[in-house]
């Protein structure tokens, strides 16, 4: 009689962990589930000798909330402030990629005037959200003062999407059809001036932190991946970016209005490390704001005057069951995608979130091997993780 | 790895220029980020000191469509409930106490909660009220001394129940206290001890939430307004405001029609056969309804059913009809309405009958296109509209042919 | 202090020689001298704490503390009235005594390099003809109170932090060695009172820009004593981020707080070396010291307290330069920082003392070359400040702000 098939499982990975210290006299750290520099609350269970790591397992699922599960019980406009809480740091993606999978449930198209309306609060949240993963992890390496400097400039769009929607974190600004309220009158001069004074900023910040030295120490031949293993493992976003295999969702599979735009698409070129090291991807997300930057002001440019943010959509949207679409989206954090199969009545029968964080948790382990323990924290910094994307 | 330079390096010649080289990148790279922090430091902080050093009160400088606490102006709540059923994680929590509209008003409400420690701020509520009733204020200060005082109560007394707004038709805008004014005073007694909870006997009595039937007798109502329709049958205008009185008249658009008025007319002109899209009457208006359609079918009212023992006196009592949407045997005694209609009114009850999507999953550009093709052109494929599925074949059939359609 | 003892003594009309009570006249001028140093180490790192948070504050666009007292002032009191009041725990499985006394190790350590430094002209507790090599000594006493908090922890991450910052100190003893042999080479003596008075009041007259080798051994000294006091960019065995606080995450309240005292007081002596070996100390720009010790009566107490104000001015300014860089950098990891000290300071340590040996010799010969150095090195100093202050205003008009220091205080 065969034995039946062991699935390895993570208690299983851990107890072999834990067994083999005991036999080769490491020592076993726990960093985390509360830990200054996990970007969230994540465990990981760090086997070491010394100062050098043997290796960094992962433990997620301390934030899961059963976001997806609750999916099923929520209308589809109730749901869309659920999925703020998806990824809250960069939550009009988020909101983005949801109401584009139930667009293409009812089969719609919505008002280009809409479309433009989202571009602009999702460019002005990728700026927001990057500014604080580049904070942290300047914070992480040790410079604290570039982060009080990255939040400063992220108050200012808050300022701006507060008074486009009415909240600074959580947005809930999109619908299905179109998004919820039209731009404040001067808007558009708020926005022109916040890009005007953020470029500047940019360069400041560069000269403070990007090319100093100790930094560059840090952070150059760090972890390197290279574009072969990114794409075995699934990595998504300026992590893949950085490894010098330029995918974006935006220009690979562009939807909304994005072909309309200009921007170029920043690659990792191992500028003063290797390439696809951990400061390529911090120069890659840098790099980024400023090409959110440049969509900004084509947006504002190039924007239609008919002011209609809502498409024809009946209140209470009735879906046959079994109809499924799936959208993506090119997030803050790389490449977010919904599946949702429509149920019977008003609510969909399964929502299925795909985030770019869960998958950088598999290559954490496979790379840590030999690394210092001040190295991790900068490794898991650098892929710019946070909690509540990996575990929903 | 560690940046170190390679052994092989450290030997060639090079590696003199690389260690002046280094020694003058962190110089220069210092100097740099050196200059930026002093410079800061001669700059204006940026940070604001809340609460007592602020020129002006912080409610004041956020915007206009900040989302801070909920408020309802109960002046002017129609009690249509649709912020209820918009909100994802039920905060809002109101009860309805239906009236005959002549001895008491007809819809009051006796408990209006919204639960703003639950509450996450989403603004779905404030979108669907007709009147603006609820709204977000731009009060965020919440530390209260007692938890359960972060549910607010917009009718402070619940015997003495708040009369439902009734909307002027036509109007656009509705008087409104200023907005925070009545969340304020609210929050004012947030420090008072809260309301002590129902004792276990006090609870057990207690009917939660479900609308009471207080003054309304559901099938004498209905049979009322039946037996009045009847007589004003050929003048629409007349029917239309008798099969208004059976709805909720809160005007809220959720049935998909602009207010009351567009519904009760569609019935009442017979292009609009379903009782059961007026959410805030609920099983009320449904059964009421129903007997009108029932009456206005048949030509007579129908006779009170003889009341089970110990049943309650409200409820649907079209007899040994189940509670769908149309029942068919009882509406569609005689030729199907594919027979007695002209085209134009048979076209109209069609397109109702499907989704009303344009999807074009039936094959055709719309639902417009899907209709004329069954009306005029003798389509003869009844299934085909799939966002109204089972529903839309259903009811296709007993228009067309009248009969069951056949199992797929 | 000694010759001030004795000559109080015989103004009472006894013989220091031979007079009984001389040891008991000198213990109770050594009870006072210490008194005073310790009051005045506790109550300058308390202050710098609060200055520290200010600085850091302004230099991050907030503002920090400033409602404790007038703009703050007072905060430093309330943390330490809070720390007195807080819970003394020692934990359980730890070493009881070393846990204990390990604070105390640090304190010594750092308090006992007070009585080395020249306040001013003639404040100075001991002034030892051995003096620098006393200082280097007694601040070896940090590393062994750092070995014993982070041992007898019995934590892990205590256990990191403790052999971290041994490493650390013990490798940059070194080249700050080194690099504090250049001055005295430069004055032929080992007293603090006597490298002073080798060097003048006028920047030119520092050993600063006497030569090269001077002024790349003042930046050697600096990074050293930067890491020797576990200062940013060195702070990795107390990395808030990796280890939760290193070899002081067990300790709390007082314990807690004679970590902090010795590191932020390490910051005043840092920069009062530095100034004193390099900067001249307290020496006043146009008073020789000759002169000075002829002044008497009201100018003799004026000279001295301005004497005093210089040696102060000098080293505040090096504490702001040490808190400034630590907002500034970020951290060095421990390979690199082994390796930055063992590669690059320790060789040019060395390289810099046999260059100022010959550089000595040539001057012997050739007078003029010194003056033409000293010269040319303070002028391109004078440059570089200059040029530095113009790219922060610089600075302030790219981005649109305008200078402002008053406001929102």
């Amino acid at each position: 009689m065969t034995k039946p098939l062991e699935v390895p499982t993570m208690d299983m990975e851990n107890k072999e962990v834990l067994r083999r210290i005991e036999i080769t006299g490491d020592m076993l750290l726990n960093m985390g589930p509360q830990h200054p520099s996990t970007h969230g609350v994540i465990n990981f269970l760090v086997q070491t000798d010394g100062e050098v790591m043997k290796r960094a397992i992962p433990e997620v699922g301390y934030l899961h909330r059963s976001i997806e599960k609750i999916g099923e019980r929520c209308t589809y406009n109730g749901f869309m402030p659920y999925t703020d809480r998806v990824d809250y740091i960069a939550a009009m993606f988020a909101n983005q990629g949801w109401a584009m999978a139930v667009e293409r449930l009812l089969g719609m198209q919505i008002p280009k005037y809409a479309e433009y309306c989202r571009i602009i609060a999702c460019e002005l949240n990728r700026i927001s959200s990057h500014l604080i993963s580049v904070g942290t992890m300047a914070m992480d390496v040790g410079a604290v003062t570039p982060f009080p400097y990255a939040l400063r400039e992220r108050e200012f769009i808050n300022d701006l999407l507060e008074e486009l929607c009415g909240a600074r974190l959580t947005y809930n600004y999109l619908r299905i059809g179109g998004v919820a309220f039209d731009l404040p009158s001067g808007y558009e001069d708020k926005v022109q001036g916040f890009v005007d004074h953020f470029e500047k900023i940019l360069d400041e910040f560069n000269r403070l932190i990007t090319y100093n030295e100790i930094f560059i120490k840090r952070l150059a031949h760090l972890a390197p991946i290279s574009a072969q293993m990114a794409i075995d493992y699934c990595l998504v976003g300026p992590n893949l970016r950085a490894t010098g295999y330029g995918f974006d969702v935006r220009k690979a599979l562009p939807y909304s209005v994005y072909p309309e735009f200009q921007f170029d698409v920043p690659v990792g070129r191992g500028e003063v490390g290797t390439k696809g090291d951990a400061w390529d991807r911090f120069w890659c997300r840098v790099e980024e704001m400023r090409q959110s930057c440049r969509i900004l002001r084509q947006a504002l440019a190039q924007m239609p005057q008919d002011r209609e943010i809502m498409a024809k959509v009946p209140r209470k949207i009735k879906i046959p069951e079994g109809t499924e679409a799936y959208s993506r989206i090119e997030s803050a954090r790389g490449d977010m995608q919904y599946y949702v199969v429509a149920g019977a009545g008003e609510n969909a029968h399964r929502v299925k979130i795909r985030t770019g964080s869960f998958t950088a948790m598999g290559i954490i382990d496979a790379l840590s091997r030999g690394l210092m323990i001040a190295d991790l924290v900068a490794l898991i910094a650098s892929l710019d993780v946070v909690a509540p994307e990996i575990d929903r | 790895m560690a940046e170190t330079l390679p052994p092989s390096q450290m030997q060639s010649p090079g590696a003199f220029g690389a260690y002046v080289r280094n020694v003058r990148d962190s110089a220069m790279s210092f100097w740099e980020g050196m200059s930026v922090t002093l410079s800061y430091m001669f700059r204006k902080p940026i940070t604001s000191q809340y609460p007592d050093r602020m020129p002006v009160s912080v409610n004041h400088t956020i915007p206009a469509r900040y989302r801070g606490f909920l408020e309802v102006d109960m002046d002017i709540c129609t009690a249509c409930q649709a912020c209820e059923r918009a909100c994802p994680i039920s905060v809002i929590n109101i009860d309805i106490l239906k009236g005959d509209g002549k001895t008491v008003p007809k819809l009051r409400m006796e408990r209006f909660d919204i639960d703003i420690g639950k509450c996450m701020y989403c603004g779905l509520c404030v979108e669907p009220c007709p009147t603006g009733a609820i709204q977000h204020t731009r009060e965020f200060e919440g530390a209260v001394m007692h938890f359960n005082n972060l549910t607010l109560r917009f009718v402070p007394d619940s015997l003495q129940p708040i009369p439902a707004y009734k909307p002027p038709k036509g109007a656009e805008s509705f008087p409104r206290k200023p907005l925070g004014e009545i969340t304020r005073a609210l929050v004012k007694k947030w420090d008072e001890p809260p309301p002590a909870f129902p004792s276990k006997e006090e609870a057990a009595k207690a009917d939660h939430g479900k609308p009471k039937a207080g003054g309304l007798d559901v099938a004498a109502m209905g049979r009322q307004l039946a037996a009045k329709a009847l007589q004003v049958k050929e003048d629409k205008p007349k029917l239309q405001k008798v099969i208004e009185e059976a709805m909720a008249g809160t005007d809220c658009g959720d049935c998909g029609y602009p207010d009351c008025f567009g519904y009760s007319d569609a019935i009442a002109q017979g292009k609009d056969f379903s009782p059961d899209k007026c959410a805030p009457g609920g099983a009320d208006s449904k059964a009421m309804l129903e007997t009108i359609l029932v009456s206005l079918k048949t030509g007579v009212v129908p006779a009170p059913a003889a009341p089970a023992p110990g049943a309650p006196s409200g409820g649907s009592e079209s007899p040994a009809a189940p509670a769908s949407a149309v029942p068919a045997e009882a509406v569609h005694k005689g030729p199907p309405l594919a027979q007695t209609l002209s085209k134009d009114e048979l076209y109209k009850v069609v397109l109702d009958a499907m989704a009303g999507t344009d999807c074009g999953d039936c094959e055709y550009p719309d639902c417009d296109g899907y209709t004329k093709g069954i009306v005029y052109e003798g389509q003869t494929d009844l299934g085909r509209c799939a966002p109204g599925g089972e529903d839309t074949r259903t009811k296709l059939y007993e228009i067309m042919l009248g009969t069951k359609p056949p199992p797929k | 202090m000694q010759g001030f003892l004795d000559n109080l003594i015989r103004s009472k009309g006894f013989d220091p020689a031979t007079w009984q009570y001389t040891q008991f006249v000198y213990l109770a001028g050594m009870a006072a001298a210490a008194f005073i140093v310790i009051n005045f180490a506790a109550i300058t790192a308390g202050i710098f704490s609060w200055a520290e948070r200010r600085v850091a504050a302004r230099m991050q666009s907030r503002v920090g503390p400033n409602r404790v007292g007038p703009g703050g002032f007072l905060q430093w009191v309330a943390d330490a009235v809070k720390l007195l009041l807080k819970e003394d725990l020692v934990p359980d499985e730890a070493d009881k005594l070393l846990f204990r006394i390990a604070p105390y190790f640090m304190m010594v350590g750092f308090a006992c390099v007070f009585v080395a430094l020249p306040f001013s002209h003639r404040l100075v507790v001991a002034d030892m003809n051995i003096g620098l090599f006393y200082i280097l000594a007694v601040t070896a006493l940090i590393v062994v109170g750092i070995i014993m908090s982070g041992w007898s922890s019995n934590s892990k991450w205590s256990l990191f932090g403790a052999i971290r910052s041994a490493a650390q100190i013990i490798s940059y003893e070194i080249p700050a060695g080194m690099a504090l042999m250049i001055p005295v080479l430069l004055a032929g003596t080992m007293s603090t009172q006597g490298i002073i008075r080798a060097q003048g009041g006028w920047p030119w007259q520092w050993f600063l820009f006497n030569n090269p080798a001077a002024f790349a051994a003042f930046f050697i000294y600096f990074i050293s004593a930067l890491a020797e006091g576990n200062r940013t960019p060195f702070d990795l065995p107390e990395a808030e981020s990796e280890l939760v606080s290193g070899y002081n995450t067990e300790y709390s309240g007082m314990r807690f707080s004679y970590f902090f005292l010795v590191e932020w007081g390490n910051m005043w002596v840092m920069s009062a070396l530095a100034v004193t070996m390099f900067l001249g100390g307290w020496q006043i720009p146009g008073l020789s010291p000759e002169r000075f010790d002829a002044l008497r009566g009201g100018l003799g107490v004026v000279a001295e307290v301005a004497s005093l104000a210089v040696f102060a001015m000098k080293t505040l300014f090096f504490v702001f330069v040490v808190m400034w860089l630590r907002w500034t950098l970020p951290r060095i990891r421990v390979d690199q920082m082994m390796n930055m000290c063992w590669k690059y300071l320790v060789p040019a340590s060395f390289a810099g003392v046999l260059f100022v040996a010959a550089w000595m010799l040539l001057v012997n010969a050739q007078p003029w070359l010194g003056y033409a150095m000293r010269f040319t090195l303070t002028a391109l100093g004078a440059v570089s400040v200059t040029l530095f202050a113009l790219r922060v205003l610089r600075n302030i008009h790219d981005t649109g702000d305008k200078f402002d220091f008053t406001s929102n205080w």
